[in-house]
C-alpha cells in the first residue's frame, strides 16, 4: 500500500477512535493535557507499526493496547494513582453540562466505586461497558483469553453489585 | 432496570462527554499528517531521494507548504524565483525577503511549523553572510542588518518552540529546538573560522550566543522528556541509526569528505554506541538524550557539508594510509572514514600540517587562542566537564612537540587521530553532560 493511502487510512481512523482512545487515557490518567499527548502518542506509535506493513485483524483493539501500555508506564513512573483525583474531584473536562453530570450525587457515587476497584476490574469494566468492546477484544489487548476476560467481568459485576448495596 | 444497568449507564453517561475539544482535535489530526509525512512508509522511503536527515524533514515540510503558497499568490513570477538565491545588495534581494518569504510564512498557521521555518530563515541569513564574507563583500552594514534579522528569525523559532511545548507536545518542541541547535552550532564554527579574514567575529558572538540559549532551552526540555522515557524501543534507536547513515551515504555518494562533517559524524555514531549500550541496561532516558545528541551531531554534519566550500578554503585535505590505519585501529566499533589533518575546531592541530598549509595563516600562538577561546565557550555552553582540561593539555604537548619535529607525515597524522578522537569522546560527553 502506498504512503497516501496508508496516511488516508491512518487519519481515518484517528477520526474514529481519537475520542475513545482520548476518554480511554483519560479515565485513567485525570489529566487532560497528558490524556492528550497520550492520544498523541497512541497514534504515532501506531503508524510506526502500519508503516511497518504490519496487518492487524483489530485496529481498534490495537489501539487500545497501545493506549493502555502507555498508561501503564505512566504509572510506572508517577507512581501514583490519578484515580484517587478522579474520585474525589471529577475530571475537569468539559463544559457547563458536563460540570452538572459530575457534581450530581449519582455519578460521585459511580465514580468512587470505579476507583474501588483493582486495575484489571476496571480495565475489564470500562473496555466492556464504555469503550462497548467484546471480551475477545478486551482478551486480545490485555493478552489473556476470552474465558478468563469474561470471568473478570462477571467478577467486576458482582463488586460493583456488592459496593452499590453496602452504600444504599 | 436493575442496579448494575443503571450504573453503566450513568458511568457512560459520564464518559460520553469526555472528548477531544475541536481544535485540539483538529491540533493532533495536523500533527499526526505531519508525522506520517516525516515517516514514511518504508517501501517509498528506499525508492525516494534519500535526504539530510530527519531535522531536516520539519523544515522540509515548512518549505514545501511555503513553496505550494508561493505557487498560487506569485504564479508565473519567475522573478520571485529567480530571487532565491540573491545576496544583500543584490537587485532580486528585496524581493527575496520582502516578499517571498513572507508569503511563503503567511500560510504557517502551526506553531510547529513556524519554527522549522523560523530557523531555516535564521540560518539563510547566516548562509548570506558567509557567502559574502567568502568573497570579502561583507560590510559592517550589511553584516548588522543580516545580524538582527537572524536574531528576528531566531526568536520567532524560539517563540514558536516554546508555544508548542506549551500546548503539551513536548517532543516536536525538543525537535524543534534541536534542529534550531544544530543550525546555529554549525553555523557558529563557520564564522569562527571565517572571523580571521571574513568580519565576521561579531557574528559568531551573535550566534554562539543565540546558540547556547536554544542548548540549554533544548537541555532542560530532554530532560524533562528524558524523565518519563522508561524505555527506547530497539525500532526508536534503529532509525536513529538509519538517520545517520541515511547522512553518511549521501556523504559518500557526493563525495565529501572533510575534517569538520567527520568529527560530527564520528561523534554521532558514539552517541548511538552509547545509546545502545544504555538501552541495553534498560535506561531509556539515557538512550533517548543519546540519540538525541546523535541527532544534532548528524544534522550539524549535514549543514557543514552544505557550507563545505567554506570550510575548504583554508584547509585542504591530507590523507595518509597510515592515519587511515591508526584510525581504524583505534576505533573498531566505528566504521571510521579516511582521517586527514584535525579539522579547524578540533583541540590538537597538528603543526607540521599548519606549516604546509600555506593557505591557513594561523600562526600556533593565534591557534592556541582561538582553541582556548573555543574551548572556554564550549566549556560555558555545553558543560564540558574536566575532560576538556586534559585534552588542553594534549594539546600543549602537541604544539611542544611540534619544535623538535615538524615533517613527519605519520605522526602528524597519528597526532590528528588522536586529536579527532579525544574530540569525539569530549563532544559525546558533553553533549551527553558526562
Amino acid at each position: 500500500m502506498d504512503q497516501s493511502t496508508l496516511k488516508a487510512e491512518f487519519l481515518k481512523a484517528y477520526d474514529l477512535y481519537g475520542d475513545d482512545i482520548f476518554r480511554f487515557c483519560a479515565m485513567k490518567v485525570s489529566n487532560r493535557e497528558l490524556a492528550e499527548d497520550l492520544t498523541q502518542e497512541v497514534f504515532m506509535r501506531y503508524w510506526q507499526t502500519v508503516r511497518d506493513g504490519e496487518k492487524l485483524k483489530n485496529e481498534r483493539a490495537y489501539l487500545y493496547t497501545l493506549a493502555r501500555n502507555l498508561v501503564i508506564d505512566w504509572y510506572r513512573k508517577k507512581k501514583e494513582s490519578s484515580l484517587d483525583a478522579l474520585t474525589e474531584q471529577g475530571l475537569d473536562f468539559g463544559d457547563e453540562e458536563y460540570k452538572k453530570i459530575v457534581q450530581s450525587a449519582e455519578v460521585k457515587e459511580v465514580l468512587s466505586v470505579i476507583g474501588k476497584l483493582d486495575d484489571d476490574a476496571r480495565d475489564a469494566l470500562l473496555l466492556r461497558f464504555v469503550e462497548g468492546l467484546t471480551p475477545k477484544e478486551i482478551a486480545a489487548i490485555s493478552g489473556e483469553s476470552a474465558n478468563a476476560v469474561s470471568v473478570r467481568i462477571n467478577r467486576a459485576i458482582k463488586k460493583v453489585q456488592g459496593l452499590i448495596h453496602a452504600t444504599q | 432496570m436493575n442496579t448494575f444497568d443503571k450504573f453503566v449507564s450513568i458511568l457512560k453517561a459520564y464518559a460520553e462527554r469526555i472528548r477531544l475539544e475541536p481544535h485540539i482535535r483538529t491540533k493532533v489530526r495536523l500533527a499526526l499528517a505531519s508525522y506520517a509525512d516525516l515517516h514514511e512508509v518504508q517501501e517509498q522511503k528506499a525508492a525516494r531521494t534519500p535526504k539530510f536527515g530527519f531535522l531536516e524533514d520539519l523544515g522540509l515540510y515548512a518549505f514545501r507548504a511555503g513553496f505550494a503558497l508561493f505557487t498560487l499568490a506569485v504564479g508565473a513570477g519567475g522573478v520571485a524565483y529567480a530571487s532565491g538565491n540573491a545576496l544583500p545588495g543584490d537587485a532580486l534581494y528585496s524581493v527575496k525577503v520582502g516578499m517571498v518569504e513572507p508569503l511563503e510564512s503567511a500560510i504557517l498557521m502551526e506553531p510547529e511549523t513556524k519554527a522549522a521555518w523560523s530557523a531555516i530563515l535564521a540560518e539563510r541569513r547566516l548562509e548570506e553572510a558567509a557567502t559574502l564574507a567568502t568573497r570579502d563583500a561583507l560590510t559592517d552594514e550589511t553584516r548588522t542588518y543580516l545580524e538582527e534579522r537572524f536574531t528576528y528569525h531566531a526568536e520567532r523559532s524560539d517563540a514558536a518552540a516554546e508555544e508548542v511545548e506549551l500546548s503539551g507536545k513536548s517532543e516536536v518542541a525538543l525537535m524543534a529546538r534541536s534542529d534550531l541547535e544544530a543550525r546555529l552550532a554549525a553555523h557558529a564554527d563557520l564564522f569562527l573560522y571565517l572571523s580571521e579574514e571574513g568580519n565576521t567575529a561579531p557574528l559568531y558572538e551573535k550566534v554562539a550566543k543565540k546558540r547556547d540559549e536554544v542548548a540549554h532551552k533544548r537541555h532542560e526540555s530532554e530532560q524533562r522528556i528524558a524523565e518519563r522515557t522508561l524505555a527506547y524501543s530497539d525500532r526508536q534507536l534503529e532509525d536513529a541509526e538509519e538517520q545517520t547513515e541515511e547522512v553518511v551515504r549521501k556523504l559518500e555518494e557526493a563525495g565529501i569528505d572533510n575534517d569538520e562533517v567527520r568529527s560530527r559524524i564520528l561523534a554521532a555514531r558514539e552517541a548511538l554506541i552509547s545509546a545502545r549500550s544504555s538501552h541495553a541496561r534498560n535506561e531509556g532516558g539515557v538512550a533517548f538524550v543519546a540519540t538525541q545528541a546523535a541527532a544534532r551531531l548528524t544534522h550539524e554534519a549535514n549543514i557543514l557539508a552544505k557550507n563545505r566550500s567554506i570550510i575548504a578554503l583554508g584547509l585542504p585535505s591530507v590523507t595518509t594510509e597510515s592515519a587511515k590505519a591508526k584510525e581504524k585501529e583505534s576505533a573498531p566499533n566505528i566504521k571510521a572514514p579516511a582521517v586527514t589533518r584535525p579539522a579547524i575546531m578540533l583541540k590538537a592541530p597538528a603543526p607540521s600540517e599548519q606549516k604546509a598549509t600555506s593557505s591557513t595563516k594561523k600562526d600556533d600562538k593565534k591557534d592556541a587562542e582561538e582553541d582556548e577561546e573555543r574551548s572556554s565557550s564550549n566549556e560555558s555552553s555545553r558543560d564540558d566537564d574536566a575532560s576538556s582540561n586534559s585534552n588542553g593539555s594534549d594539546r600543549e604537548d602537541s604544539n611542544d612537540s611540534s619544535d623538535n619535529d615538524s615533517s613527519s607525515d605519520s605522526d602528524d597524522s597519528d597526532r590528528g587521530s588522536r586529536s579527532l578522537r579525544d574530540t569525539v569522546r569530549n563532544t559525546v560527553n558533553s553533549l551527553l553532560g558526562n
